[in-house]
């Protein structure tokens, strides 16, 4: 058809223009634009890596930042007892947080609502407890690895852009996908989903799965690009901004989390510059207000217009 | 290890009067979410706002808080009250997420808004900072007065929710929705004084904080765990679940920290937290 | 008269010559002269860090924010500070942001400082642990980091090499208080307990380590967690161990429910030490009697007289900061004007702003401020000059009572039984 050809085309320029901006800066050298991007792609894939579970089913998970945390503790863990270079172990941090997702995923599957997301918060902040009791995890201090290898801002920036760009194809495949279409339906009626004949139970693990293992893959990524693993990355606080930028941008949808994670990320980032001892006030208060005003999201803005709806209908 | 019978007696007395505390302040969390279905993050910062209040009412005019706690417990259910009217209505109809949400904003907005007016220092009431010997156990005397005020308030709690008919339309709301509509019960109205009382004990509780315990305007964090953790192992919606679970969870914490090590009481309380969660609301 | 060939007379020319000369002598010696004189740089210093103004470590944050304020225009109305290579005067301009007591804004805050805002030289947040997260940052880049507000062992261990430390090590913060209990008890025992973060434990440990290296039995070594909100287990545990004295803590709220709770829980022993709460007048505020004879260490007081090479004298820097802000100066606020001070003196030894001579400068520093000795180990960074005192809260004032040289009350031994 001619409008998806157009489609397309559209969405492929628009693609070659993003990346063209986003990898700008490594071409320029510029180390200020390159850490601040570096920054503003690691918040955006901890977005998209949240929509897998949160945007499209609906189960809203306070713990997805424990898997992040785990990454980075595997890398930077990893890299202290055998002192090689820790981008060998970015792909232990992924398999090693999609495993620990297999092994609690499935009871904490089991329980809906605000039961799963308290769930995920008490699973998170015990996690958090437990790696400050552990001696070879150096209790609270946690793990520098600056000193077992040569830090490279260009890879640390590259490796992170694949990341975004990665998560970002594989929500595109998946919210045109029947799987995606299955999760849908979970998020709207999961009684009705399961006397469609839904297996939910798969579905809604496999997602799970997928979504803390990502998490864990920008985990293992940070604590590279930090230098250092900490407890601090099982903060709470991340995971609520990561939650709140994707409810912002419109969780299930393709530009949401896009949407989402560059606007919080500008805002906070104003707000403390501007405001250095009011700024929480102030963004407790937007907070507030997009809670109340903004019931499905900004992406949900552009359906309300019918030429935007045209082209976004499934974006 | 340590076994003496004395320090074990010490130990159980320590962890009653600490979760009587946790009980109660568990208690208003657990009325808005059972009754309303919203889970109010905000609970921790407004725990420490009406411990604010105490302190500011106890150092400027010189309050005891014995007056504060019932005076904390009005305000609250003004606001609580106010709270209603204004937001009940549009965070009851959307998505729990963003009702979520909006008490997150509501915490951070409270907790440094009294960051900018008090400063961060940290705060304490040196009221009744005294023991006194029952036998071998040794027993404050603030939180042996806290604990008065505690069990008045719940028993008072008690008559209410068992006695009164709008007690019992609140518990029937919590049971069935749709059927307490059915039997007539004014829902909106359960809402609304659902939201005052859950306020209400809310600041009473934080006056009893202030009573017992040092605070800083971000203390508030480190009660929401253990309030949801109450909530969850007494039942939504269960007063009397609540003030229970509050006390075994203390106990629990307590011996956990005596006879093994402190560092890792949090895991243990959150990590009971998920196997109730689990046992109790799985669907297999 | 006889007139050349262009018409004018040998007189006139040599009046010419003459004036063109005096001239051209004057304006020599006038452009000759200002070439000496040093002329004010247009673009300023910049000192960036990121503090705590919200969050954890807020109290002391502020402190420090108050105190490296203060440096600011104090160097800045002595016109700023003299680089010989370029032969200008730098005026000092600060930029900082809140870090809300959390490492991850730390690590953006840095990244940024380093790379958006360019700043010249770098301070470090407050607390050992937001410290730490700090260096990894500066040190990935190769940048000089003035470590002040943090001194947990770790950071200096890491093998950083652009860092420079301010205070006392922490592993040395509890010696003092041990030394007290061995000038007054024959064979001591001790509890150390600490809260679950990097700088509390350096401290427990460090003490654990000169206790055992000086006979004293530790009968217990226990962490707590960052947000008890009920200590009364871990203190029960030591209630049931016999010990002389109890050292170690935390930060300001547990701190000062820590010494709550052991009062409620009967527990009496003849020292009780803690880390920072006891410093800040609210330690008192909140306590009240029950506060007497507790013990901490402190990194400066108001009393102390130092024989200075550097920058104000104590009485100057105590008028001035309570004319600023209106409050009196803390350990934390003393050490932030130091750090200026310090940085100062290295630029103005080293003659230069690059980054390398700096550090190379302090290896050679020794001075003395009004916060006391600066000087620093070449190897790590970490601070050997600086000393600790030990402060008594005894009838609702702060005393300085170790060591003896410069008490100003005599110590009370035993703490007065609750």
């Amino acid at each position: 058809m001619a409008v998806d050809k157009g489609r397309y085309r559209l969405g492929l320029y628009a693609a070659i223009v993003v990346s063209a901006v986003s990898l700008l800066p490594m071409f320029t050298g510029d180390t200020s634009s390159m850490a601040y991007f570096w920054t503003l792609l690691q918040f955006l894939s901890l977005v998209l890596s949240l929509n897998l579970i949160t945007g499209f089913t609906g189960y809203i998970n306070f713990g997805h930042i424990a898997y992040y945390g785990y990454g980075a503790y595997t890398v930077a863990y990893l890299t202290t007892i055998t002192q090689l270079n820790p981008y060998l172990f970015v792909p232990a941090a992924a398999i090693g947080s999609a495993l620990i997702a297999l092994l609690v995923g499935k009871p904490l599957l089991s329980v809906r609502g605000p039961y799963f997301t308290i769930a995920t918060l008490g699973l998170g902040e015990a996690s958090r407890t437990i790696i400050v009791n552990l001696p070879f995890f150096n209790y609270s201090e946690g793990l520098p690895i600056a000193k077992f290898f040569k830090y490279d801002a260009f890879s640390s920036y590259i490796s992170m852009w694949l990341v975004a760009v990665g998560l970002f194809a594989l929500t595109f495949f998946i919210k045109r996908s029947r799987y995606g279409l299955m999760l849908e339906t979970i998020r709207e009626d999961e009684d009705l989903a399961e006397t469609m004949g839904i297996d939910t139970r798969r579905t809604k693990l496999a997602v799970y799965v997928l979504s803390s293992s990502t998490a864990g893959l920008v985990g293992g990524l940070t604590a590279i690009t930090y230098v250092y693993a900490h407890p601090g990355f099982f903060s709470i606080s991340i995971n609520v901004a990561v939650i709140a930028s994707l409810l912002l941008g419109g969780g299930g949808t393709l530009l949401g989390p896009v949407v989402g994670a560059t606007s919080y990320f500008i805002i906070a980032d104003t707000l403390l510059t501007r405001f250095p001892y009011l700024h929480l006030i102030i963004f407790g208060t937007i907070i507030m207000g997009i809670s109340l005003l903004l019931p499905r999201g900004l992406v949900y803005l552009m359906y309300k217009t019918p030429k935007l709806r045209g082209l976004f209908y499934d974006a | 290890m340590v076994t003496s019978a004395d320090i074990i007696l010490q130990t159980l007395v320590n962890g009653f009067l600490m979760g009587a505390v946790y009980g109660v302040a568990a208690i208003g969390l657990s009325l808005v979410w059972g009754v309303l279905g919203l889970v109010n993050l905000s609970h921790g910062a407004l725990l420490i706002s009406a411990a604010y209040i105490t302190f500011i009412l106890y150092a400027g005019l010189g309050t005891p808080p014995l007056i504060s706690a019932p005076l904390a417990f009005l305000i609250g259910a003004a606001a609580g009250f106010f709270f209603y009217k204004l937001f009940g209505r549009r965070l009851t109809s959307t998505d729990p997420s963003y009702s979520l949400l909006f008490f997150f904003g509501l915490s951070l907005f409270l907790t440094n808004v009294i960051l900018n007016l008090l400063g961060p220092d940290v705060r304490g009431i040196p009221w009744l900072i005294e023991a006194t010997a029952l036998g071998p156990v040794s027993v404050s005397l603030s939180r042996l007065v806290s604990f008065g005020l505690v069990a008045t308030s719940f028993i008072t709690l008690y008559l209410f929710i068992t006695k009164t008919y709008h007690g019992k339309a609140i518990r029937a709301v919590v049971a069935n929705r749709l059927g307490a509509v059915t039997a007539g019960i004014d829902v909106q109205w359960i809402f609304t004084i659902s939201t005052s009382i859950g306020f209400g004990i809310t600041f009473f509780s934080g006056s009893l904080v202030a009573l017992v315990n040092p605070f800083t305007p971000t203390s508030g964090d480190g009660y929401l765990m253990y309030a949801f953790a109450t909530v969850v192992l007494g039942g939504v919606g269960n007063i009397v679940g609540a003030f229970l679970a509050g006390i075994l969870l203390g106990v629990v914490e307590s011996l956990v920290g005596v006879l093994f090590t402190q560092g890792v009481s949090p895991a243990v309380a959150f990590i009971t937290l998920v196997l109730v969660i689990l046992f109790r609301y799985g669907r297999r | 008269m006889k007139k050349d060939k262009t018409g004018l007379s040998k007189v006139a020319i040599v009046a010419v010559v003459a004036v063109v000369l005096v001239v051209g002598a004057v304006a020599a010696v006038l452009v000759l002269s200002q070439q000496g004189r040093p002329s004010v740089a247009e673009k300023p210093l910049t000192i960036g860090f990121s503090i705590s103004i919200s969050g954890d470590f807020a109290v002391p944050g502020k402190k420090q924010l108050e105190g490296i304020e203060l440096w600011r225009d104090y160097v800045n109305n002595k016109g700023g500070i003299f680089v010989k290579d370029e032969n200008k005067y730098y005026k000092v301009e600060l930029k900082y942001y809140d870090d809300k007591s959390s490492k991850d804004e730390v690590i953006r805050l840095y990244e940024k400082l380093i790379n958006e805002d360019k700043v010249d030289i770098l301070f470090s947040p407050y607390s050992s642990t937001l410290a730490l997260t700090a260096a990894g940052i500066s040190e990935k880049y190769g940048r000089l980091m003035i470590v002040v507000g943090a001194n947990s062992d770790t950071i200096f261990k890491q093998g950083y090499r652009y860092i420079v430390g301010t205070y006392t090590p922490a592993s040395k913060m509890l010696t003092q208080a041990i030394d007290v209990v061995l000038k007054y008890k024959q064979s001591p025992s001790i509890a150390i307990i600490h809260k679950d973060d990097a700088f509390a434990k350096s401290v427990a440990e460090g003490a654990k380590a000169y206790a055992e290296q000086k006979g004293v039995k530790v009968l217990a070594f226990e962490m707590y967690p960052r947000d008890a909100k009920d200590l009364s287990p871990i203190l029960t545990k030591i209630k049931g161990v016999k010990v002389d004295a109890i050292l170690g803590g935390g930060h300001y709220e547990d701190e000062v429910l820590l010494v709550r709770q052991a009062k409620e829980l009967g527990i009496n022993v003849e020292v009780m030490a803690l880390l920072v709460s006891p410093s800040l007048p609210a330690f008192y505020d909140a306590l009240k009697e029950t506060s007497q004879g507790i013990l901490a260490p402190s990194h400066w007081e108001p009393q102390l007289k130092y024989q200075i090479t550097i920058g104000p004298s104590v009485d100057e820097f105590m008028s001035s900061f309570k004319a600023k802000w209106g409050s009196d100066p803390s350990y934390h606020s003393a050490a932030g004007f130091a750090a200026g001070l310090y940085i100062q003196a290295a630029i103005e030894k080293a003659g230069t702003l690059k980054n390398d001579a700096l550090r190379q400068a302090f290896n050679e520093l020794d001075i003395v401020t009004f916060y006391g000795r600066l000087k620093i180990d070449p190897a790590t960074g970490n601070q050997i000059g600086h000393e600790l005192v030990l402060l008594q809260w005894q009838g609702g004032r702060k005393e300085v009572v170790w060591p003896e040289n410069v008490a100003t009350a005599k110590i009370i031994y035993p703490k007065p039984s609750w």
